[in-house]
């Protein structure tokens, strides 16, 4: 398996790309993903000896919550091969994430991060990757089929 | 641990670098140490940044693992910021710093962009 990590202003972006039939332990210590999104394939996560877990599905279930795994030993197993990013908290602010699915009106607290796909954002064509922070106006999106992420900070 | 790399030559006819490696707090000059080839074939020449990352990922690691961290940095060893599309001309005889990294954690690449 593959595993990427950024870095950013107020949150950090972890990847990871791998094949099926894959087992992804992290300690209680490392794991600080808020959000999961799984631009490609299937798998599950959950605590590490727990019958409970969650599926992650590029088709079904691309955009998960996943704070109740805050702290604890985790394991990630794939199905097929993947490729999923994390969207991970670098202090002790909670956020709150959603998928962007049509216009919105953005606010100072919020950022947009493009997964997979080349939305339009008031006229700019965001590419893989390509992260923006957002401010108090109306923001009108062309998805084009791409997985795009608002995620708010909250004080 | 932070290390310095200077590409002396590239050789294009079999895609290979001619390369000295050494700490960044080294108290030798860069050019005092052994020029080492190493092939490219095997690295990410998407641009400088992730050719130099994988770059010395590759080569630096045992080369300079029993020098001492703790002295300063030479004049001659002082890094330049190299950025942007992988240009060779660019960086033959410019001394670039690296950061050696988690094998397995590899610098994800993002961009901020204003809408």
């Amino acid at each position: 398996m593959m595993r990427y990590f950024k870095k950013c202003e107020e949150f950090a972006i972890c990847s990871e790309v791998g094949e099926s039939n894959l087992l992804f332990p992290e300690t209680f210590d490392e794991r600080r993903t808020l959000y999961q999104i799984v631009v490609k394939g299937e798998g599950r996560v959950g605590r590490i000896f727990d019958s409970e877990y969650t599926i992650l599905d590029e088709k079904n279930n691309n955009f998960v919550n996943l704070k109740k795994y805050m702290g604890t030993d985790t394991i990630f197993q794939s199905y097929t091969p993947f490729h999923i990013y994390g969207f991970n908290k670098i202090d002790n602010y909670d956020w709150d994430g959603k998928l962007v699915i049509e216009s919105f009106k953005g606010d100072d607290k919020s950022w947009l991060i493009c997964f997979k796909g080349e939305p339009t954002i008031n006229g700019v064509t965001m590419k893989t990757m390509d992260y923006a922070k957002l401010c108090d106006k109306d923001y009108k999106v062309v998805l084009n089929d791409a997985i795009l992420g608002i995620f708010t900070k909250n004080d | 641990m932070k290390v310095i790399i200077k590409i002396d030559e590239y050789l294009s006819e079999r895609n290979s670098v001619v390369f000295k490696t050494c700490r960044l707090n080294s108290h030798k000059s860069i050019d005092e140490y052994e020029s080492k080839i190493v092939d490219c074939h095997d690295l990410n020449m998407t641009d400088c940044e992730t050719f130099i990352e994988s770059l010395i990922n590759k080569v630096s690691n045992e080369r300079i693992a029993s020098q001492d961290e703790s002295e300063g940095i030479l004049d001659s060893n002082i890094p330049n910021d190299i950025t942007g599309e992988l240009d060779f001309q660019k960086l033959i005889g410019v001394v670039v710093q690296g950061r050696l990294s988690n094998k397995i954690n590899r610098r994800l690449k993002m961009r901020r962009i204003e809408l």
